[in-house]
């Protein structure tokens, strides 16, 4: 492994700005020997403070392991990861701890609610973890709950709600310590079409109105319309970066994929 | 660029973690159940082997010292019969019976020095008594023949004898637990000693007994015990027994008991006694007998009638229906506490640290049989959630906070069915115990041994039901949230 201390940027045009998330000769293999099969094989991926990217790619690219290994969910086997250019392989449990309930929020394609807790409890409970007082969780909660529209369900176990609705309160929960990042993987997999706008409308919303950096795995072709940037991942290699009005884009469809 | 600083690191109340751990646990109510139930079984089966141990236990030791009253009589009408039997004074000088020693220093007429010179004595006989009794059959007859141990030694105060016997005694390769010269002593030198010893103490017995039985009137033991003279006390004081009043006046009832008892026994064979109580029992006369009778005495109405019958012949000395009744009683108990002592006596009071060899190995087994099913429990419980573990750390749960929650809901868990359970084992113990050894089992209960093994158990409950939840959870903590979400 390469040690880079103070790393520039890769790509020029971007240089001014803000850099969130970088990834250096990313590599993530399992097994080993003759059985090794590769998930990652030297991805560098610079990701901009604000932007909304989409991460595309067909199953098995390698787009969810890319995207647990920048929202160190998994440790990659070579390679590195830098958050707010700080490796997240130096960092303890603790601060791992600290980065994950602090400065990035998370929304999977199965939802990951709670079973047992209501919507307002599953959005509070990683206030918990930052300390917050109950009483401000539950008001905090409950704001994040109208936030995404669902105020009225606020006492509704996970099993009672459509999964547009647990999507949604996935959303809040991946809100609630005010994040830096959102991460998503694949958020409107398991939706349909109208409820999966929904989700992308206030993914959208949480981009532009809060500035949060939204990095979306998905298979979704919609997200073009609004995202900034997109990646395509093809057998665990960045195939190409493109800002989105450099693709010629009608609506529901890309244009730009020869 | 600032690297990530955790400043005040994050605790969760326990409050928070109770209310987390029972959310958890209503929601998965069946699981939870599930998880209880082989929980409290575990814990019961556990507390049921160690209470229902310590109460037979303490049952039979206490039906065992019952017993002593009822046998306390016979001993002493034994004891003012006769002198005692040589095998009887050297086993009493063997044991370290204070009054007993002294009696005996009264009747031989030494000195305490003596005394405790023939009491090492007679230790040593014990021993090699005792060493003697447990060689092989084939040797043993090689060395003593047809001989017991105690009369074969006792022909080595022959030096010729114990010339032989070591001869015999090399033949078969045997090595006495005692040195060589200090077998020739003990065989040619002290046991002289200790034979003239008791001799002496026979002797003064046998003196005792006379001087007795000629200030009394020649009256038999039983009837003396039984009728208590007012000078009794100090007649067999002045005979060298050693007595207080307390003694006296228990040694008065059962021996009363003995006396009736000893009655009844011609008088049920008188023909119009023998019809009536025949008539009764709804039986031939013939086959009417005293154990018979007795056991058909219950309750004053009974009693009253067969005293009716029996007036007439006791005229002199009425056998009247409360003394059947009394005497009645007193031979059903004394049948119901030889069946729960059984036919060995009791081992010495020993508590539930020091129990007998077979029940300490069902302790140790249903001990294992908790730990499994405690463990089974815990462990299942916490592999299937995995996924709620991976989520809560995707969500910035620190491992510390898991571990929390599991600790508190296994121990939750763990209370509530370990609780249960040691009311189910207790309650099982005590039905068991009734059924088997009768209603004594209430009145001899063993508190602060059953106490200890309840604590024991639901210890043993909740120490492997929370060690068995934090292991796989903290597997799962130590994991990477994405790792451990592939586990399933």
């Amino acid at each position: 492994m390469t040690t880079l201390t103070h790393p520039t940027p890769a790509q020029s045009d971007d240089a001014d700005k803000p850099i969130i998330i970088r990834t250096l000769r990313l590599n993530k293999f399992y097994g080993q020997g003759e059985a090794t099969t590769y998930a990652l094989r030297g991805v560098d991926a610079t990701i901009y403070r604000g932007e909304f990217i989409a991460v595309l790619g067909p199953s098995g690219s390698g787009k969810s392991t890319f995207f647990n290994m920048i929202g160190a969910l998994d440790s990659p086997s070579e390679g590195r990861v830098l958050i707010d250019e700080v490796d997240v392989a130096q960092l303890s449990a603790s601060e791992l701890a600290f980065l994950r309930c602090q400065k990035i929020g998370y929304i999977f394609q199965s939802y990951n609610l709670i079973r047992y807790m209501t919507a307002l409890e599953n959005v509070t409970v990683p206030m918990a973890f930052a300390g917050v007082k109950p009483e401000e969780a539950r008001r905090r909660g409950m704001g994040l709950l109208k936030m995404v529209g669902l105020e009225n369900r606020w006492s509704h176990r996970p099993i009672e709600m459509s999964g547009g609705q647990q999507q949604r309160v996935a959303i809040a929960r991946a809100m609630c310590n005010e994040p830096k990042i959102l991460l998503a993987d694949e958020p409107t997999g398991n939706l349909d079409l109208k409820t999966g706008e929904d989700i992308l409308n206030i993914m959208q919303r949480i981009n532009k109105e809060r500035g949060v950096t939204i990095v979306c795995a998905t298979h979704d072709h919609r997200l073009l319309n609004i995202c900034d940037r997109i990646m395509w991942i093809r057998d665990g290699l960045v195939e190409r970066i493109e800002a989105r009005h450099n693709l010629k884009i009608t609506v529901g469809r890309i244009g730009g994929e020869a | 660029m600032k690297p990530i600083t955790v400043k005040d690191q994050v605790r969760l109340s326990w409050g928070r973690c109770i209310g987390l751990a029972l959310s958890g646990m209503s929601y998965r109510m069946f699981r939870s159940l599930i998880t209880m139930s082989i929980l409290s079984l575990a814990v019961a089966f556990l507390d049921h082997v160690l209470s229902y141990s310590v109460m037979e236990q303490n049952t039979r030791q206490s039906a065992f010292a019952q017993l002593q009253e009822f046998r306390l009589v016979g001993e002493w009408v034994t004891r003012l019969s006769g002198p005692e039997s040589v095998p009887q004074v050297l086993a009493t000088l063997a044991d370290n019976n204070t009054q007993r020693l002294a009696e005996y220093q009264h009747w031989s007429n030494q000195d305490a020095a003596s005394i405790q010179q023939a009491q090492q004595i007679a230790r040593r006989l014990r021993d090699l008594y005792a060493f003697f009794d447990n060689l092989p059959l084939a040797s043993r007859g090689v060395i003593l023949g047809d001989l017991d141990p105690m009369q074969a030694v006792r022909q080595l105060q022959d030096p010729a004898a114990l010339q032989a016997f070591s001869q015999r005694l090399s033949q078969v390769n045997v090595t006495l637990p005692l040195a060589a010269e200090e077998f020739t002593r003990l065989a040619s030198q002290d046991q002289p000693l200790l034979w003239t010893m008791i001799e002496k103490i026979n002797h003064g017995q046998q003196q005792a007994i006379a001087q007795i039985r000629a200030q009394t009137n020649q009256v038999g033991p039983v009837e003396l015990l039984a009728s208590r003279p007012a000078q009794l006390d100090e007649v067999l004081r002045q005979a060298g027994f050693q007595v207080d009043a307390d003694l006296l006046n228990r040694l008065q009832v059962q021996a009363s008991r003995l006396a009736d008892l000893q009655r009844l026994k011609p008088l049920i064979e008188i023909p119009t006694v023998r019809a009536a109580m025949a008539r009764r029992l709804r039986i031939n006369p013939k086959e009417v007998d005293l154990p018979g009778t007795i056991n058909w005495i219950r309750g004053q109405s009974r009693a009253q009638d067969l005293a009716a019958d029996l007036k007439p012949y006791t005229a002199d000395h009425p056998l009247d229906g409360p003394r059947l009744v009394f005497l009645a009683d007193s031979q059903r108990r004394q049948e119901k506490l030889q069946a729960i002592v059984g036919d060995e006596p009791p081992t010495a009071m020993r508590g539930l640290l020091d129990l007998p060899t077979r029940t300490r190995w069902l302790v140790i087994v249903s001990f294992l049989v908790c730990a499994i099913g405690v463990i089974n429990a815990m462990m299942m419980s916490v592999t299937e959630r995995f996924n709620e573990i991976a989520t809560m750390k995707c969500l910035g749960a620190l491992d510390g906070f898991l571990l929390q929650v599991f600790f508190v809901e296994a121990i939750v868990q763990g209370l509530v069915g370990g609780l249960i359970g040691l009311a189910l084992g207790f309650g099982l113990a005590l039905l068991r115990g009734w059924i088997s050894l009768g209603n004594m089992i209430f009145t001899c209960l063993p508190i602060s041994d059953i106490l200890i093994g309840g604590g024991v158990a639901l210890g043993a409950g909740l120490i492997l039901g929370a060690v068995a939840a934090i292991g796989p959870a903290w597997t799962a903590a130590r994991l990477a949230p994405m790792e451990a979400m592939r586990v399933e």
